[in-house]
């Protein structure tokens, strides 16, 4: 059970909450632009715009003048050994600098190592030495992008045995020590809480919430003894129920449904992203906040 | 205990090494329900299905050319042998026709190579830089006086490839789920761009054609680009015919980009 949140803390009216919002995907571009759909904003994989020109320009100007957007990176690998990569980071200056997004959000992990990427968003140790290296890293590239970083929480299949931090303390000291801001993925938190066996409801009741900028939900794949996040299916109940919780303790935040595989008709988002602003609006009230905006 | 360095290397290692490798996973925490090996093949498998998922889409029509098995089998030694050294998984493939051409069996059968450089230029134009079209409205509008002086740029999107066999027969067979040609041997310089309404182009070129296009590439002026139009026994006339037509093909295509008169 978590502590009373401090009055000080108390969940306030949001001054960047910008609804509650889809992952834009190819599949559904067409369709945004011809039934303008109830979406309060998307968010770009930036490194699926990090190309020259053609449709991905053309869809990604038409619909940014329609909708609000944000940015959220899958390469720019924070916490890796290798030196940061300024021709990647130019590049998503550049774009950042086109798309003007809310905000630009990226992992909280590493990508690579001895110049090969994995691709996939490997987990760190929680560390005071990683602390340390990716704090250092953090700093590099907000004074680079001229904006602060939102990094989200990673789902993970393993931890290290050295790793001294819990992962909410480890984000809580982040965002203390550099004024990078949290993409709190309710998804990820499940996943890997059932994967190591601790309860979910202690990273929510760990998390500093001044610090939480966006939520991710998405679904992900139950194989019994472990869960895999893949992004390929609606949003399990339990993650609903942990969403439910974590809104009635941090009050209204920016909501991202996200889809990347088994990508349905942009209807039955619509729907399931319905379900969440439904969801949002009986969690607030039942919650501790006075104000909620919508 | 380890630095970070150490257990970044720990866990990419066991990533890339396909091999169980138990006893070398000591630095992963022991407790749950998996165990450390299973742990860490979650993320063996995940790193393998990423690229391969990854190759099926950038190469669908060389994946059903080869069926499941061969794909799935090139997918791997590709896999191993090209690591990803770009952020993005658009470029993983890049090597990927290269690849083919170096390696056997694979360079026994020179249409692998070229199907698969040929969908590789299909996927550059398909993002390449933006940059206006030139029209035949505009163009006419120019005195054939000028014309000399005229030169042509071309399309950012605008590639040209020589083929040596006939790999778009067979890419436009797998296309249509039909049975693909026989492989015959066919040298064809195919250009490959993407139009004003943003979808992608092929067709192949005369020789005249493409030694016209090699030299507007190359920058050069319509003058000194029209010495293949030339070389043959038509009238004068018939050569400004020819070469008008071929112009109009470019601008209808969607190759040319602008114009700029020397003076």
């Amino acid at each position: 059970m978590c502590p009373d949140v401090p009055t000080s803390a108390q969940p306030q009216p949001n001054p960047s909450m910008l609804g509650f919002g889809l992952g834009l995907r190819t599949p559904h571009f067409e369709q945004i632009l011809s039934d303008s759909p109830e979406v309060d904003f998307f968010e770009i994989v930036s490194e699926n715009f990090m190309v020259a020109g053609g449709k991905p320009h053309y869809y990604l100007n038409a619909i940014g003048e329609r909708y609000p957007l944000v940015m959220h990176g899958v390469s720019l690998s924070i916490g890796s050994v290798d030196p940061l990569n300024w021709e990647y980071l130019q590049q998503l200056r550049y774009l950042s600098n086109k798309v003007q997004p809310a905000w630009l959000s990226d992992h909280l992990c590493f990508t690579g190592i001895a110049g090969v990427n994995s691709h996939d968003l490997l987990p760190l140790p929680y560390t005071e030495e990683a602390l340390t290296h990716v704090a250092n890293r953090v700093r590099q590239v907000q004074d680079y992008l001229q904006r602060p970083l939102v990094l989200e929480n990673v789902s993970t299949y393993l931890e290290y045995r050295d790793s001294s931090l819990r992962e909410w303390e480890f984000l809580n000291h982040l965002a203390n020590d550099t004024g990078c801001e949290i993409l709190l993925d309710i998804n990820n938190i499940y996943v890997s809480a059932r994967n190591h066996g601790f309860d979910p409801e202690d990273f929510l009741c760990g998390i500093e919430p001044h610090h939480i900028r966006q939520i991710h939900l998405a679904g992900h794949t139950d194989n019994g003894d472990h869960l895999i996040d893949t992004h390929d299916q609606p949003i399990a109940a339990a993650v609903f129920s942990l969403y439910a919780s974590a809104l009635r303790r941090f009050g209204p935040i920016s909501t991202l449904l996200e889809r990347d595989d088994n990508i349905p008709p942009l209807s039955e988002l619509i729907a399931e992203l319905n379900s969440i602003r439904l969801i949002a609006k009986q969690s607030l009230s039942q919650g501790r906040t006075h104000v909620v905006t919508f | 205990m380890s630095s970070l360095s150490e257990l970044q290397h720990s866990l990419f290692n066991s990533i890339l090494n396909n091999e169980d490798c138990t006893g070398s996973l000591s630095w992963i925490a022991d407790k749950g329900t998996l165990s450390v090996s299973q742990r860490a093949s979650i993320y063996r498998s995940a790193y393998n299905i990423r690229l391969y998922e990854t190759l099926t889409n950038d190469f669908p029509q060389l994946f059903k050319y080869l069926g499941d098995a061969q794909f799935h089998k090139l997918a791997q030694y590709y896999i191993v042998q090209q690591p990803s050294q770009h952020p993005s998984l658009r470029y993983f493939g890049d090597a990927l026709p290269g690849f083919l051409k170096a390696n056997s069996p694979y360079k026994d059968f020179s249409q692998l190579f070229d199907l698969a450089l040929f969908e590789r230029c299909l996927q550059t134009a398909f993002d390449a830089k933006e940059a206006p079209y030139l029209t035949i409205h505009n163009f006419d509008a120019i005195s054939t006086q000028q014309w000399p002086k005229m030169c042509l740029e071309v399309h950012p999107s605008v590639n040209l490839i020589q083929l040596t066999t006939n790999a778009v027969p067979i890419w436009m067979a797998l296309k249509e789920d039909k049975t693909p040609p026989d492989m015959i041997q066919q040298s064809t310089t195919w250009l490959i761009g993407r139009g004003s309404s943003r979808l992608t182009y092929f067709r192949s070129l005369t020789q005249e054609a493409e030694q016209l296009l090699k030299a507007l590439i190359n920058g050069q002026p319509l003058a000194s680009a029209l010495e293949p139009y030339l070389n043959n026994d038509l009238t004068q006339k018939q050569q400004l015919e020819k070469l008008h037509k071929d112009i109009d093909s470019f601008l209808q295509d969607g190759v040319i980009s602008c114009v700029e008169i020397k003076l």
